[in-house]
Order: structure tokens, then C-alpha cells, then sequence
């Protein structure tokens, strides 16, 4: 039998209120045996051969963290991307300081060009917004290289300026282009449908096969940075099933990845996605690391990013329609089939009227055939109605939250397109608490950064970008905080009966902290160093960059 | 790799939107069946719904089925721009695109989608459910939505009108008119509509406030409602309306024919429709009602190619 290892710290925040502290575990074949402190472990110690590791005498431990939304894959373009943000992004070996204005967005594209050496190379670049950044058209970045590809790809991903050579590298013939719909050849820009005139060949190009592999490292690197040891990739499949789950599985099935993706497939919509009886065969392919189960991803109303999550009156003030990613009758028709399958359905919401059909669909299906522990998730909650969050409570279903909206977004949907009451109370994880409703966190990663303390403080302090705290009432406490991030996140999953809290039986996966989150002020909470993660009983340092 | 490329020719694109169940691919399955008629390019969200005859399948190319009468089937996976190019593109080389657009679509931003080389966007089809348009344009999730559908249509098809009786569809037609008064407006069961009437449909004033947001619709319509003086000589009326459709989109009203018998003249896709009407309708001489884009209606001359038709004996007292 494998030797026991005990690892030692100064504090183990176990996340379970039966023995919510501690400061030793045992572990073995990467499963728990024992948590409590090196007294009360004797008699395992005792029976079996046993080592002290004490790396962690000095760090607090708690669960690995679990981010049970975000995409990989998507993940893999972005990265081969240079982050010009008006955010502070923080990636494997850099952190990406916000650059806010016009001049310094031009600035640092210039430093970019000058930096790279090999002048053939194409340069990406992700994170413009006109709220920061103003106007970059083809000329701006003609006069920063004449030969080399410069591709600058808007935060939102629904518009690109392309600089002249890199129209020339990517074949894009201008003089057809003169008239073209969504697109302005003058001034390189590519946007919503007009981008389909470029983004297949820079998607050709990032993604192609050469490339793929090392993408995904350093996706790899990203999630391990934040902490995690479990993600779920909530609609696994964006380039297709096979072709994506051959590339984690080149990626991510090995020795040298300290986490395990949970693989959630999106149901058929629009041609894409997959069906029931697809989704049911998929966990023969599971592997160690890569994994289905019974959970599915539907979609109501589009994307918050885009404002076109769909709004109940008064609706936005701009007067423009949200939409609908399927129609409210096949959205029934999809989470009856599933519901009837006893899958666990996840359901894409974030305006009150897409949340809203969710409510009505989940309701008729109670009212047709009950289930318990149906877990049926809203994911996103972005704009939601307080009298909402009761009749969630009442259906019995829980939230997958994205309280990075409320971080980024607050500030701007306040002044333009919500207004101050709705967009303050965004994310309003304070009544779902009020109301019983279990929550977790999630990035969406690329949609907000991989970063789980960052969200869990966002959650306490409802401080955005801005600095403004915006509607103290739906703050959580740093408990609900903290829970969302690890066990509540497995609940999410329908993992905590195997992740989320530090108990015997459970998997050996903890996140290692240079301070204890409960005793640094809860303003702070985003900025607690990370040592590594512990995945299966392994450490994993982070690297220093 | 080239993203796009054409064969330096245009390929007009005509959009089919509507609401889930409204019957567009009804209106496809008929569209495919006819025998002659230009080679269609079709792109549907899903090949499961459309009746293919396997017997007239003359190749498989991937994604594209080719058939007997030179049409070809195309399925959206993923972007639609992108299916659209490739399909102009295709061996096929179809002579007109007709696209079926998602339920929840705006089929204004789809036929937007058209605006590219070597395509052509035709006014947006619609076609509506007579039986249940009036509570779906209510309905607390779509009904915003439903309306958008229609209000920027060119042609909408009524359908579904052997499964309401006459004051449903009377509901329905005000309905629709409210809505879309640019629209031209033909009643069908089963999606039966003349492939002619459906690929000729290019009403300009759909496809000018298909340009516009969607509030100022609109503020982009007149109407003029021209009076009969006294009875009118219907094959010349005719005659006169059918010069004017054009350039006035829609012509509807009520007038008296000889013996002072009632008929109703509306313009129906690229055609005149007079048909006998209730006598008690009107108490009057009755008169039609123009609706163009604002600007557009040159009252003078309708009045003058109008009062030409007026009966001699009648029209002055």
C-alpha cells in the first residue's frame, strides 16, 4: 500500500462546517484519508507508513478552487493574443496592467512591434473598447508597421482592424470589400457579420494544428494560475466534439496537468451542439482527467458583453430588442427532453426575461413530472427581478454566477444602457443568499479573467472598476464568498460528494495560499498571493514568472 | 486561402423569416417541388424538416444536396454569412438564394447579411400563422419580437387560412397591416404561394426601412386615401392600380362597380385582386388607400389616373 502523506499548515480552511479548521491532512493515492491536526491523525499514523511533508507549515490550504464555467477552447485563440486591456489581466508570466487611453493603447502596440524581432510574424491583439481606448482604425496601425500583420480584435470579439498587411496576409481582396456589409475596408474594420470576410482565416491561423497544442498549455497555465484544480467547460464542443476532445486529451490528459475538466456539451441549437442520445454515449470517453456526466448546457436570451440579454420592461433605454439564442417553445421542448432523462440542466440566463423563461419552463416541468436534487443551474444572472430570486428559490434551482459583469460593466450599464437601479444590482448574489439559494461563481474565462479570489471579492465587496460600490444590500458575506469558489462550485457540477471541501474520502486537491482569507481584510481578498495548488495529492507550485 | 471570392456575377438573396410553426418550411417544400423556375440555392437551419424526394437527389456534396430540377440544399451549421458566400459559390451556381431564417430571427438582419459581393438582398418573406399571430404578437417572451418580424417585411404570407374563420383572419390582416403597412400581403394553406410572386417580391420600401432602426419604421410611411366621386369602371380602375404598383406598395379599398355593386381592389404580391364584397360595408362611393414611402406618393397624378376611371354618368351630380 502507498505511504501515507501528511501535510502540514499553518491553517486548513476545510470548508466544512462540521471541522471548519485544521491543520493537518493525510493523503493518500490522492484521496483524503484524514483531515484534523497530527494528534487526532495518530491512529492512521500509526497503522500505516507515513510521511510529515511540512512545504506548507507557513501557508493556509483550502479546497482547490472551481471555476464550474468557463472555455477552454476559446481560451486557446485568446491566448495567442497580446492583452492591451482596460483591465488588469494577469497571465502565466506577466500581469497585464490596464492601458486607458487612445495613446497609450497605440503606444503599447508600437512596443509590441518593436519587441518581436521576426517582422513577418503577425501581431493579435485583444481587449480594445472605444469607452477607453476611442478609435483605432487601418491608418493608426499603418503607421506603426507597413509590413507587418497587425490584427487588433475588440474585447467583445465582434469586431476586428486589420492593418494593411495584414489584409494582404490573410487574402482579404479590398477592392471586393468596397460595399461589403459591416465592413469598412478604408478603415480595416470588420465588424459583427463583416467579420466572417477575415476571422476563418486568423481562426485557420491560430488554430490550426501546429498551434493548437501549445495553445492549450498555456490555457493550462491560466487555470492553474488562478488555483483551480477542477474546471467545467460549460458547452464543450465550440470546434466540434471530437476534433476539441482529441486536442484536451493530447493537452490535458498528463501527468504534468494539475486539474480535471468537466465536460458539460451544449444541446442542439442553430445546426451546432449535440443531441440526447449523443450526449448520453459521451461518457464512454471519459478519462481520468477529462470527463462527462449527466449535465447539459441550453441557452436562452444572447450575450450580456453584446447587451443583448433579453430585457422585461421597461427595457433598455435605448429602446433595442435583446435576443433570443432559441426560441422560448424549442427551449422547452430541449430541457423537457432532458428533464425526462434526469440529466442536470444548465441554462444559459442573463436578462430577467430569459431567466424568466427559464422559471416558466422549470415550473411546467415540475408541474408535469417532479424531481428533487434536479440542480437544474442558471448560469450568467446577470439582470434579474428581486421577485425572481424567491420563485428560484421555490422551483428549487441554484445559480452559476458571473459577478465579473458587476466588476466591468456596472459602471458603463449604469450611465447608458440599464440605468443606475438595474445595473447596480446586477449579480444579486445578497438576496439569493436572503432567499437560501445555493450559489457558485464562474469567469466564463475568456469572458472575465480565471481568477477565483477575484470573483469571490468582487461578491463581498461589490466593488467595480469604477471603485464604486455598488448596492452594498447584495453583497455576500466572505463565507458565501468562499463557498462559492470551491464547495458550492462542486455542488454545481454535482461534484461535492468527491471536490470542493477538505474532508476524508474526498480527492487530495487544495489550493495554497501565502495568507488566510478569513483574516485578511475582506477588501483585500483578490490580492492573497497563491503559492500553487495540490491536485490529487501532488504539488504544483506555480511557476515564477 | 482566400475568406471570399465570387464568380463576378449577383445572385439576388430572398430571406424567409416568421416564427417557429408559422409554416416557412411548408413554403421551402413547396418552392423545391416546382419543376421549372430559376436554380435555387436554398439554405435551411435544419435538413431534418425539409421533404427531399430521395428519387431527385442527383448528388451529395457535403453539406450540399443537389437536386433533379438544378436546386440546391444547403444547411446552416455556424455562421450564416459564411454558408451564404459558400453557397454563391458553389458548383451549382444557383440563379436566386433563398434562405430560411431562424424562428427567432429578425429576417431584416439576415437579409442584411446578403449585403456582401456577388449578392443581392431581395425584401425580406414572412410568413405568418393567421390562427395564432394575434397571441403570439402578445406573448410575454416574443411578442416583441414577432412584431419586429413582420414590420419590416416586403411580402408576408398569410397562412394557415382554412384553420380561421373569417374574423380571426380579419384580426390577423389589421394586425399585419398595423404592423407592416409597406407590406404586400397573400393569404395561403399549407405555405402554398406562387414561386413567381415569392422571387419576384423586392418591395423597395420594405427593403428601405430595412435599413433603418427599428423605431423609425414608422415615421417612414404615408398613406393617402384617394374617394371615389360615384361608380367606377373596374377594368379600367384595374388597369390604372396595377400601373401604379411600382412605385406605391400597397393599394387596398372598397369601391362601387356597376349597379353600384361593392367590390374590394387590393394589391396582392405583384397582382391586382378585385373580388365582390358585402354591399353594406360602405355607405358611400367608397375609395382606395395608398401607402408608400414618405415622399413617395404623387397625389396629383393618382388623382388624375384615378378620376379617369370614374363611370361618366356618375361622377358628377
Amino acid at each position: 500500500m502507498t505511504e501515507i502523506t501528511v501535510f502540514v499548515a499553518r491553517k486548513i480552511r476545510t470548508m466544512e462546517p462540521s471541522l471548519p479548521e485544521a491543520t493537518a491532512v493525510a493523503v493518500r493515492d490522492g484521496a483524503i484519508v484524514e483531515v484534523g491536526s497530527l494528534e487526532t491523525l495518530k491512529p492512521w499514523l500509526d497503522a500505516y507508513p507515513h510521511r510529515i511533508d511540512r512545504t506548507f507549515e507557513n501557508h493556509v490550504l483550502t479546497p482547490g478552487f472551481i471555476d464550474p464555467h468557463l472555455h477552454p477552447s476559446l481560451a486557446a485563440f485568446l491566448l495567442q493574443c497580446e492583452f492591451i486591456t482596460a483591465m488588469e489581466w494577469q497571465l502565466p508570466h506577466k500581469t497585464i496592467a490596464p492601458v486607458r487611453t487612445r495613446d497609450g493603447f497605440l503606444t503599447r502596440v508600437k512596443e509590441l512591434h518593436e519587441s518581436e524581432r521576426d517582422t513577418d510574424l503577425p501581431i493579435f491583439i485583444w481587449g480594445w473598447h472605444r469607452n477607453w481606448h476611442g478609435e483605432i482604425w487601418r491608418a493608426d496601425l499603418d503607421a506603426i508597421s507597413a509590413t507587418r500583420p497587425l490584427i487588433v480584435i475588440h474585447r467583445s470579439f465582434h469586431e476586428t482592424v486589420a492593418n494593411s498587411a495584414a489584409l494582404k496576409y490573410f487574402e482579404v481582396d479590398e477592392a471586393k470589400m468596397k460595399g461589403a456589409h459591416q465592413v469598412d475596408i478604408e478603415r480595416g474594420h470588420f465588424y459583427e457579420a463583416g467579420n466572417r470576410n477575415i476571422r476563418p482565416a486568423l481562426t485557420h491561423y491560430l488554430l490550426s494544428d501546429q498551434r493548437v497544442g501549445a495553445a492549450l498549455k498555456m490555457t493550462r497555465e491560466v487555470i492553474h494560475l488562478g488555483g483551480h484544480t477542477t474546471v467545467g467547460d460549460m458547452s464543450f464542443g465550440i470546434f466540434g466534439v471530437d476534433r476539441e476532445f482529441a486536442a484536451y486529451k493530447m493537452s490535458f490528459e498528463n501527468d504534468e496537468t494539475p486539474f480535471r475538466v468537466e465536460l458539460i456539451p451544449s444541446m442542439t441549437f442553430a445546426g451546432l451542439g449535440s443531441t440526447l442520445e449523443e450526449v448520453v454515449k459521451y461518457p464512454k470517453l471519459n478519462t481520468h482527467r477529462l470527463r462527462f456526466g449527466k449535465h447539459v448546457k441550453l441557452f436562452t436570451d444572447g450575450a450580456f458583453f453584446s447587451q443583448l440579454m433579453q430585457l422585461g420592461d421597461p427595457g433598455y433605454i435605448d429602446g433595442h430588442d435583446g435576443e433570443w439564442l432559441m426560441a422560448p417553445e424549442q427551449f422547452e421542448e430541449s430541457a423537457r427532453a432532458l428533464w425526462s432523462a434526469g440529466m442536470n440542466i444548465h441554462v444559459h440566463c442573463t436578462g430577467d426575461m430569459g431567466l424568466e423563461l427559464a422559471l416558466d419552463t422549470l415550473e411546467k416541468l415540475q408541474w408535469e413530472r417532479p424531481r428533487f436534487n434536479h440542480r437544474f443551474t442558471i448560469e450568467h444572472f446577470g439582470i434579474s427581478k428581486p421577485a425572481q430570486v424567491r420563485r428560484i428559490a421555490n422551483l428549487g434551482a441554484i445559480v452559476s454566477a458571473n459577478p465579473y459583469y458587476l466588476y466591468e460593466l456596472s459602471d458603463i450599464y449604469s450611465r447608458d444602457n440599464v440605468g443606475f437601479e438595474r445595473a447596480s444590482q446586477m449579480v444579486r448574489l445578497g438576496s439569493l443568499s436572503r432567499n437560501g439559494v445555493t450559489f457558485a461563481l464562474h469567469s466564463d474565462y475568456t469572458m472575465a479573467p480565471a481568477r477565483p479570489l477575484q470573483h469571490a471579492w468582487v461578491a463581498a465587496n461589490r466593488i467595480n472598476a469604477a471603485g464604486d460600490v455598488m448596492c452594498a444590500n447584495e453583497r455576500t458575506t466572505l463565507d458565501e464568498a468562499m463557498r462559492a469558489i470551491t464547495i458550492n462550485a462542486a455542488y454545481v457540477l454535482g461534484l461535492e460528494h468527491e471536490i470542493g471541501s477538505i474532508s476524508q474520502g474526498k480527492k487530495a486537491d487544495f489550493a495554497v495560499l501565502e495568507a488566510d482569507p478569513y483574516e485578511t481584510p475582506i477588501e483585500k481578498l483578490r490580492d492573497i498571493p497563491i503559492w500553487g495548488t495540490v491536485f490529487e495529492g501532488k504539488p504544483f507550485p506555480l511557476r515564477r514568472g | 486561402m482566400t475568406p471570399l471570392a465570387w464568380l463576378g456575377r449577383t445572385v439576388p438573396v430572398t430571406v424567409i423569416g416568421g416564427y417557429l410553426g408559422s409554416g416557412k418550411t411548408s413554403t421551402l417544400n413547396h418552392l423545391l417541388a416546382v419543376k421549372s423556375g430559376p436554380r435555387l440555392g436554398v439554405l435551411v437551419n435544419d435538413f431534418g424538416s425539409i421533404s427531399i424526394d430521395e428519387k431527385l437527389i442527383v448528388s451529395r456534396d457535403g453539406d450540399v444536396v443537389t437536386l433533379a430540377n438544378g436546386c440546391a440544399c444547403c444547411s446552416v451549421a455556424g455562421d450564416l454569412g459564411e454558408a451564404l458566400d459558400k453557397l454563391a459559390r458553389a458548383k451549382s451556381s444557383p440563379e436566386h438564394i433563398v434562405v430560411e431564417a431562424s424562428g427567432v430571427a429578425d429576417p431584416a438582419r439576415i437579409a442584411a447579411l446578403a449585403r456582401s459581393p456577388g449578392l443581392e438582398p431581395r425584401a425580406p418573406v414572412v410568413v405568418v400563422d393567421a390562427e395564432t399571430i394575434v397571441a403570439r404578437t402578445g406573448d410575454k417572451f416574443v411578442g416583441r419580437l414577432v412584431g419586429r418580424q413582420i414590420a419590416k417585411a416586403g411580402l408576408i404570407v398569410l397562412n394557415k387560412v382554412d384553420l380561421v374563420d373569417r374574423e380571426q383572419l380579419e384580426a390577423a390582416r389589421a394586425l399585419v397591416m398595423a404592423k407592416a403597412p409597406q407590406a404586400r400581403i397573400v393569404e395561403a394553406c399549407y405555405g402554398r404561394i406562387e414561386a413567381t410572386i415569392l422571387l419576384a417580391e423586392d418591395n423597395a420600401a420594405a427593403k428601405a426601412i430595412c435599413d433603418q432602426p427599428d423605431d423609425d419604421a414608422n415615421r417612414m410611411f404615408e398613406s393617402y386615401l384617394w374617394k371615389a366621386q360615384g361608380q367606377v369602371d373596374l377594368p379600367a380602375l384595374t388597369e390604372a392600380v396595377r400601373r401604379l404598383l411600382p412605385e406605391v406598395p400597397r393599394i387596398k379599398g372598397l369601391v362601387r362597380g356597376a349597379d353600384a355593386r361593392v367590390f374590394e381592389v387590393q394589391s396582392v404580391g405583384e397582382r391586382i385582386a378585385v373580388a365582390p364584397f358585402d354591399a353594406a360595408a360602405i355607405d358611400d362611393d367608397g375609395g382606395l388607400v395608398f401607402i408608400g414611402l414618405t415622399g413617395s406618393l404623387d397625389r396629383p397624378r393618382l388623382d388624375r389616373l384615378l378620376n379617369a376611371c370614374l363611370k361618366k354618368q356618375t361622377s358628377t351630380t
